[in-house]
């Protein structure tokens, strides 16, 4: 498809192609971003500062933020840094087939250990920050930050054709600054395999972090609970709340895990009613009275006749398809 | 009481049959229906007056412990609620009886129906009856007014008839008889079809010519159990024709001269039909079973409208010279042991007892001749005293089809004349040992009766007699001493089975067999109907485990024996039968069955007096899976060096006989098969048959083709490839890989000290630890690896899972489980490291982008110092119980109770992610992996059908992506255990493979199937006979059920999906055409069977071979890829010292991020066993130009819109950007892409 031929927006969105060879365009949609959408206010989610991000779509599964940037750099003066290289990306699929990578989620938790008064331990972590491409989907969104606003108008300025030219020049794609293909493949399963050392100082650690956490939470969940562990919990009426575990099980009082499994698998009701009907169903003679054999003989010879014309129906329908041609 | 009610009615019924019969018979021509008439007789013959009392017996016999009386208060309370106006009105008493004698006397009530549909088909058609009696009827008068011909020499007759020209003959009166007939148009040439010995001009007999003393329609059309031809060979109508006795001397049974008399007369026959102007039909000769003795005249009709061209019908009228019973021809002259033959020649005159050897091969065919009016009169009253009998024998006669087979294009059995006599004979006419069946059998009943007798029968050493009202005309020793086998009828006249070769009838017996098996299995997913009479039994490739096409064109008897070929009628036929008696010693115990296969004898012009004889015939042979393959052929013992035993030994393996002495002390003349390796094993009865064929029969080997090292190059390596790893000593195989396996279980299971907690098992899952993966596993070491080229230098990692003692210490968090895993292996890498010099462990950790958190991800990968790589995962089960609780939590616990933060879906998701790789991986494969283990002892052939289909699957580039590895061990495991019996499980790989391919090929995958993978067999598949519950997703549409995974889905969930299931089946379909047409014409290129066609995808990519670690591998690979580029043969390769990098298939890799990048956009299909190039489809619904979303899942374009305006009020519409996903995918393929 021409290039001349694509419109310059489409949807409020800025049409950017973007050349990689002479011969094949990438479509990359921009617009400023606008505003928290309803399901940004869910927690987690970042905020991107209004009047400086740009929003794009269709991003190319294996563009880095380097690339990204350096994409957006050399017209313009200084922009800021998009965030780092996963929180920039925005995971915005739903189908969740992709996580996060593995350093979000470790400093999220980090962040959390954080909070605490005493310093929490750190994590070392497992695989050394790599230059490696993570590829995801196709067809996926990202944000970039500039440091002003003016950037942004720059930025969605950039496809208009340049002077004496009537249609858009492609950007060209900055070059690659990650190993691509084979070298990719080689590095990745090489960095894959870490130095044991380094693998047992992450394990150690993580467990630290963890242990550091759970006694946090506990001593957290202790300061605010108004039971302590070992008394009897006791409600405003006088009754005591039986727990499961007792003195020992549980860090504090509350009733964390009181229902018992048969309870949570939601069986119970089921096998209780079911023990209940058949012991009601035994009391009832099956041959007692005439009438009953009657009726259960000629159910037998009913369902006889009913599963006769069944396979007859079935045979029907076979010998409609022409099966019984063998040859 | 209700038996004996039955067989009342049973007789009755007899009774009516026999009326009918002899209706029927008395208009020869007039053919009464009996399609439905049988059915009903037999369940409506209650409608009429004695309605009521059946209906009382039967209910009666129906509940035994209410009694006559209370029955017939039954009917009563019946009436009554008929008239309580129920809706549904009760069956009738005569329905009850139906649906009863369907359910009990046959398999099952929708077995009998389908037989009823069935046999309809298998008939002629009445409404086209009319014009072959018609026919008929002008034929009958066309031969009765066929000019005599009188006595002359029996060449000068042939002479005559030969010569176009009118027949100059000796004598007036003949002149004047030919001359008036012939107002016709000029005789054809006609070669009168004498057998050998031919008649010689010193010969002083005559051959003359009378009208037939009678005229007979007989065989299985007048006996109306005809059923209709594979291939679309015409229905056989036979007719025999009475030569008068006057023609005959007492002395025509020697040498033939009956024979040649009889071939005079059929010549006579043949040139008065065919100048006759009355019947259009095409005339031609045929051969039974190749014999040129028994030649008869084939009369097919032309098209021409008249009122009797039975063209429509498809049949053909078969005439049969046939002796009066009054003939002058002593029968006690043919009995088994009279020798008919005088020969001379110089070497037999020197040796009288050569000279009288008996024939009993020639007395029987010259009997023969007189049997057919007897056969055809006592045919009928078995007939005619059971009415079931005719829907029985149409049965078998139906079964017998798939064994008489090959009838047309492929080779004929010779069996196969037998295939309908004997067997409906054996059902109500009985040996004297064997008890006569009862009546009133269903035709089931009796079709089950005849197949028990077929399988049972020990044909080698029975000599079978049916019952005969005054005993035999021979003595049965004559039979023992003369005949391999016999089967001799009542009219005691013929052996019928003479001439039947041991081995066909060994064949048979195993067909019998097997179809009583089928017949008998409960397994759910073998319909017994179906397999037995609608499926096609007879492809070569799913019914025998080893074929051999012969080219017999050089093919010479080592001790030529004219005798042999008198007695046989031809070279040929005593030819097949020394093949066939050589074979057989040779072979023994190893084979179940052989079979001999040739083209049949089919019909040639009258101007070729003599059936051609095949230049190829085919060898099947059917395993004996336990003597099969065995090394060693023992033979007598050496202490009678000089009997006639061991000289027989001798004589049959020729130099490979030799005396050996043997662990136990014996000394024995034995024959001893050396093999390389294990695999040639399978070889060895090619190598008999070979050898034998190369000693008897002058055949050289490269005349004998076998397809058995063509399938097995598929999973072997290229020569020059194996032959490196050969010379470097590098261990390979399974065994060795086994052994190492056990090594490191025992080294880990000593850690006791280094680790917390005790390893309790070490289970083994991977493919290459059970003798199925493609390729043998191979061991590589870094020092040797430079050996090898780059793109020959995968090593495969073999799955392993630890399982350790229970521990209450775990963490009680699935992300810090895995870090604890993390944790575990770190030691145990350090302890192997430090237990083994030169072991290389190192822990592999998932990439980030593809695993979450919470899945198990870690593995340990292990190289031993003898270079197998292992990758340990731990198994920790308290992991489900996590990931249960994350996926339920909140369906049934109150609010109150929950877990202080709620879970986001995307949480849940991943939960159940990791939950179906945990039962997968830690569950269901170790499981797996034993049980396919266990059926890889159990039948020899089982892992060789699982490499054969796995490679077959990769190939065609469906395997690994599509359709799971385990997937296709349990649909082999079908094949083997499926609840075929016994008998059907393939004995080779290469019939195994068939198999599977023809399963494919016929599998309705929406019904699921059940497959009794595991030990416990009846209970559970009873149980899952309910269970297999199609639930197809969206994904993946098989349904493979087995005992541990009830829903079947646990290896086919991630696919094929509809569209890939399609493809399988199509490509199978193709490849069974490829392989059945192959083996007919004998040009089979097994690798043709793995080239794929690429026509079909929307664009295919080249990778380039030389990176490929997997390409040697490939099915087509190409030695240039790894040839040595430098000058130099001995310099090492420059790229120095190679890294060892266990199971990186970079290919895999990439392939694996386009179709996760592309999931939406594109189908991958690639081949995972050293593929180098692969094939893409667009979604199509891409195409289409839909609107702009911010979520589209793939790259767009925006479409340029017509106007300005639309642009602004529609929504944007986009489509898929095809050239830039094409770059794309080069571009994530940099280095790996061909460009």
């Amino acid at each position: 498809m021409s290039l001349s031929s694509l419109p310059q927006t489409i949807s409020g969105f800025t049409v950017l192609p973007v050349s990689y060879s002479p011969k094949a365009h990438h479509i990359l949609y921009i617009r400023s971003h606008s505003g928290p959408s309803k399901k940004s206010n869910d927690k987690g989610k970042q905020v991107w500062p209004e009047g400086r991000t740009l929003f794009l779509v269709n991003v190319p599964p294996d563009a880095t933020d380097r690339e990204l940037i350096l994409l957006f750099q050399p017209t313009y003066a200084v922009e800021e840094e998009p965030e780092s290289s996963s929180s920039s990306v925005e995971d915005s699929d739903s189908s969740g087939d992709h996580s996060d990578a593995e350093h979000p989620r470790k400093k999220r938790k980090l962040a959390k250990g954080e909070k605490a008064p005493a310093p929490a331990p750190k994590v070392t972590p497992l695989l050394p920050p790599t230059s490696l491409r993570i590829l995801r989907k196709t067809g996926r969104t990202a944000h970039i930050v500039f440091l002003d606003a003016s950037s942004i108008a720059r930025a969605l300025a950039l496809p208009k054709p340049s002077k004496g030219q009537k249609v858009p020049q492609p950007r060209l794609w900055p070059a690659p600054d990650a190993p691509l293909g084979l070298a990719h493949y080689t590095a990745l399963y090489d960095a894959l395999r870490p130095p044991l050392d380094v693998v047992r100082q992450h394990a150690d650690s993580y467990m630290e972090l963890y242990d550091y956490n759970a006694a946090e939470r506990k001593r957290k969940l202790q300061r605010e609970s108004k039971y302590r562990k070992g008394e009897a919990i006791v409600d405003e009426d006088g009754f005591t709340l039986v727990t499961r575990g007792g003195a020992y099980g549980q860090a504090v009082g509350g009733g964390v895990g009181v229902a018992s499994r048969k309870f949570v698998s939601g069986k119970t009701e089921e096998a209780a009613g079911g023990k209940r009907k058949r012991r009601k169903g035994e009391k009832e003679k099956a041959g007692f009275y005439a009438f009953q054999v009657h009726e259960k003989k000629r159910k037998e010879l009913m369902d006889l006749k009913s599963k006769w014309e069944e396979d007859k129906a079935k045979v029907e329908k076979l010998k409609s398809s022409r099966k019984f041609k063998p040859y | 009481m209700a038996q004996d009610l039955k067989r009342k009615r049973a007789n009755e019924a007899d009774a009516r049959g026999v009326k009918k019969r002899q209706l029927s018979e008395e208009p020869d021509d007039e053919i009464v229906d009996h399609e439905g008439d049988d059915a009903e007789s037999a369940g409506a013959s209650g409608s009429g007056d004695d309605e009521p009392m059946d209906a009382e017996e039967d209910l009666g016999g129906e509940d035994e412990e209410w009694g006559g009386i209370d029955a017939v208060e039954e009917v009563e309370g019946k009436e009554n609620h008929r008239a309580g106006g129920k809706p549904k009105k009760p069956p009738t008493g005569e329905e009850v009886r139906s649906i009863k004698e369907a359910t009990e006397l046959f398999r099952s009530s929708s077995f009998k129906l389908q037989i009823d549909a069935l046999l309809p088909n298998v008939r002629p058609k009445e409404s086209r009856k009319a014009p072959l009696e018609r026919f008929l009827l002008a034929l009958h008068e066309c031969i009765l007014s066929t000019p005599s011909v009188p006595p002359q020499h029996p060449l000068e007759a042939a002479r005559a008839l030969l010569s176009p020209e009118p027949a100059q003959t000796p004598k007036g009166k003949q002149a004047k008889d030919k001359g008036k007939a012939k107002a016709a148009p000029t005789p054809v040439p006609i070669a009168v079809p004498y057998p050998l010995p031919l008649p010689t001009e010193d010969a002083n007999w005559k051959v003359a010519f009378e009208k037939p003393s009678e005229i007979l329609l007989v065989g299985s059309w007048a006996n109306q159990v005809s059923v209709k031809a594979k291939d679309g060979l015409p229905w056989g109508v036979d007719i025999a024709v009475e030569m008068p006795s006057e023609l005959f001397q007492e002395k025509d049974y020697l040498n033939g001269r009956f024979f040649h008399k009889r071939a005079f007369y059929i010549a006579a026959i043949a040139r008065h039909i065919a100048s006759s102007s009355k019947l259009n039909v095409e005339l031609s000769y045929e051969s039974a079973n190749g014999d040129p003795r028994l030649t008869n005249l084939v009369l097919r009709p032309k098209n021409d409208d008249s009122p009797n061209d039975f063209t429509k019908l498809h049949a053909q009228v078969r005439i049969i010279p046939v002796l009066p019973s009054s003939s002058p021809i002593p029968l006690s002259r043919l009995a088994p042991h009279r020798s008919n033959f005088r020969v001379h020649n110089a070497d037999s005159s020197e040796d009288p007892a050569h000279e009288n050897l008996p024939t009993p091969l020639y007395n029987t065919n010259n009997t023969s001749v007189c049997y057919a009016e007897t056969a055809s009169s006592s045919s009928a009253c078995p007939e005619a005293r059971d009415p079931g009998l005719r829907r029985c024998s149409g049965t078998i006669a139906y079964l017998g089809e798939p064994a008489r087979l090959w009838r047309g294009k492929a080779a004929v059995l010779e069996m196969l004349a037998m295939g309908e006599e004997p067997a409906d004979k054996v059902n109500t006419k009985l040996s004297s040992k064997r008890r006569p069946l009862g009546k009133g059998l269903s035709s089931y009943q009796l079709f089950k009766a005849a197949l028990d007798f077929l399988a049972r029968y020990d044909f080698a050493n029975e000599r079978i007699f049916v019952k005969a009202k005054d005993g035999h005309r021979f003595p049965a020793q004559d039979y023992y001493a003369h005949h391999d086998v016999a089967f001799v009828d009542s009219p005691s006249l013929v052996n019928l089975l003479a001439g039947v070769p041991l081995s066909s009838l060994a064949m048979l017996q195993h067909d019998a067999k097997r179809t009583l098996q089928t017949l008998d299995s409960s397994s759910p997913s073998v319909d017994p109907f179906t397999e037995v009479f609608l499926k096609e039994n007879r492809d070569l490739f799913t019914r025998f485990d080893a074929i051999m096409h012969i080219g017999l064109s050089s093919a010479t008897l080592r001790h030529p024996s004219i005798h042999a070929t008198l007695e046989h009628g031809s070279p040929a036929k005593a030819l097949f039968a020394s093949l066939d008696q050589i074979l057989r010693a040779g072979l023994g115990p190893r084979v179940k069955a052989l079979s001999l296969l040739h083209p049949s004898s089919e019909s040639r012009p009258l101007t070729q007096a003599h059936p051609s004889t095949p230049s190829t015939i085919y060898v099947g042979l059917v395993f004996e899976p336990e003597h099969a393959f065995r090394l060693v052929d023992h033979g007598p013992a050496a202490s009678e060096t000089e009997s006639e035993a061991s000289q027989q030994f001798r004589e049959l393996w020729g130099d490979k006989a030799e005396l050996r002495r043997f662990k136990d002390g014996r000394i024995v003349e034995s024959v001893v098969w050396d093999v390389k390796t294990a695999d040639e094993k399978a070889y060895i009865p090619v190598m008999v048959v070979k050898h034998l064929l190369s000693r008897h029969f002058h055949i050289a080997d490269d005349a004998v083709q076998s397809w058995q090292p063509a399938f097995d190059a598929l999973v072997r390596l290229p020569e020059s490839i194996s032959s490196v790893y050969q010379s470097a000593r590098i261990p390979a195989g399974f065994k060795s890989a086994m052994t190492a396996f056990d090594d490191l279980v025992k080294t880990i299971k000593s850690f006791d000290k280094e680790l917390p907690l005790a390893v309790l098992n070490v289970s083994p899952i991977s493919e290459y630890l059970r003798y199925t993966s493609v390729f043998a596993p191979v061991a590589l070491l870094p020092s040797s690896a430079s050996l090898l080229p780059p793109c020959g230098q995968f090593l495969p990692t073999m799955e392993v899972v630890l399982e350790f003692e229970r521990s209450a210490r775990w963490p009680d968090d699935l992300a810090a489980i895995q870090k604890t895993k993390l944790a575990f292996l770190e030691r145990i890498a350090a302890a192997l490291m430090a237990a083994k010099e030169g072991t290389l462990a190192r822990v592999v950790v998932a990439d980030a982008l593809n695993a979450s958190p919470i899945q198990d991800q870690a593995s340990l990968e292990i190289v031993i110092p003898q270079g197998w790589a292992f990758a340990a995962r731990i198994w920790h089960d308290r992991e489900a119980t996590l990931l249960d609780r994350l996926i339920n939590e909140g369906v049934n616990v109150p609010k109150a109770l929950q877990a202080d933060k709620p879970r986001t879906a995307r949480e849940r998701e991943d939960a159940l992610e990791a939950r179906e790789l945990y039962v997968r991986r830690f569950v269901h494969a170790p499981r797996h992996h034993r049980a396919v283990a266990a059926l890889c002892h159990r039948f020899s052939a089982f892992a060789g059908t699982v490499r054969l289909v796995k490679r077959w699957l990769a190939a065609h580039w469906l395997l690994r992506s599509h359709v799971a590895v385990e997937a296709v061990e349990i649909l082999c495991a079908h094949v083997f255990v499926g609840g075929g019996g016994s008998e059907t499980v393939p004995g080779s790989k290469e019939r195994g493979f068939a198999a599977v391919v023809e399963f494919f090929k016929d599998w309705d995958w929406t019904a699921g199937i059940f497959v009794p993978l595991y030990e416990e067999k009846g209970a559970a598949a009873e149980a899952a006979k309910s269970s297999v519950v199609v639930t197809a997703g969206h994904k993946g549409v098989w349904t493979i059920a087995t005992d541990a995974d009830k829903d079947g889905h646990m290896w086919t969930a991630n696919g094929p999906d509809n569209i890939v299931a399609l493809r399988v089946k199509a490509i199978a379909k193709a490849t069974w055409d490829y392989l059945q047409q192959g083996t007919e014409s004998g040009a089979l290129e097994v690798k043709t069977l793995l080239v794929h066609p690429v026509d079909d995808y929307d664009f295919v990519v080249q990778l380039e071979p030389s990176v490929l670690p997997r390409y040697t591998q490939n099915v087509v690979a190409d030695p240039t890829a790894w040839a040595r580029k430098g000058k130099f043969a001995n310099l090492q390769r420059q790229d120095g010292t190679p890294v060892v990098r266990p199971g990186f298939d970079p290919a895999q890799l990439f392939l694996d991020d386009v179709k996760r990048v592309h999931a939406d956009t594109l189908r991958l299909f690639y081949d995972p066993i050293g593929g180098d190039r692969f094939g893409a489809v667009w979604d199509p619904s891409l195409k289409q130009p839909r609107p702009f979303r911010v979520m589209n899942h793939f790259s767009s374009i925006p479409v340029p819109q017509e106007s300005e305006k639309a642009k602004e009020k529609e929504k944007a519409l986009v489509t898929v950007n095809e050239s830039a996903v094409l770059s794309e995918i080069l571009r994530m393929g940099a280095g790996l892409v061909k460009t």
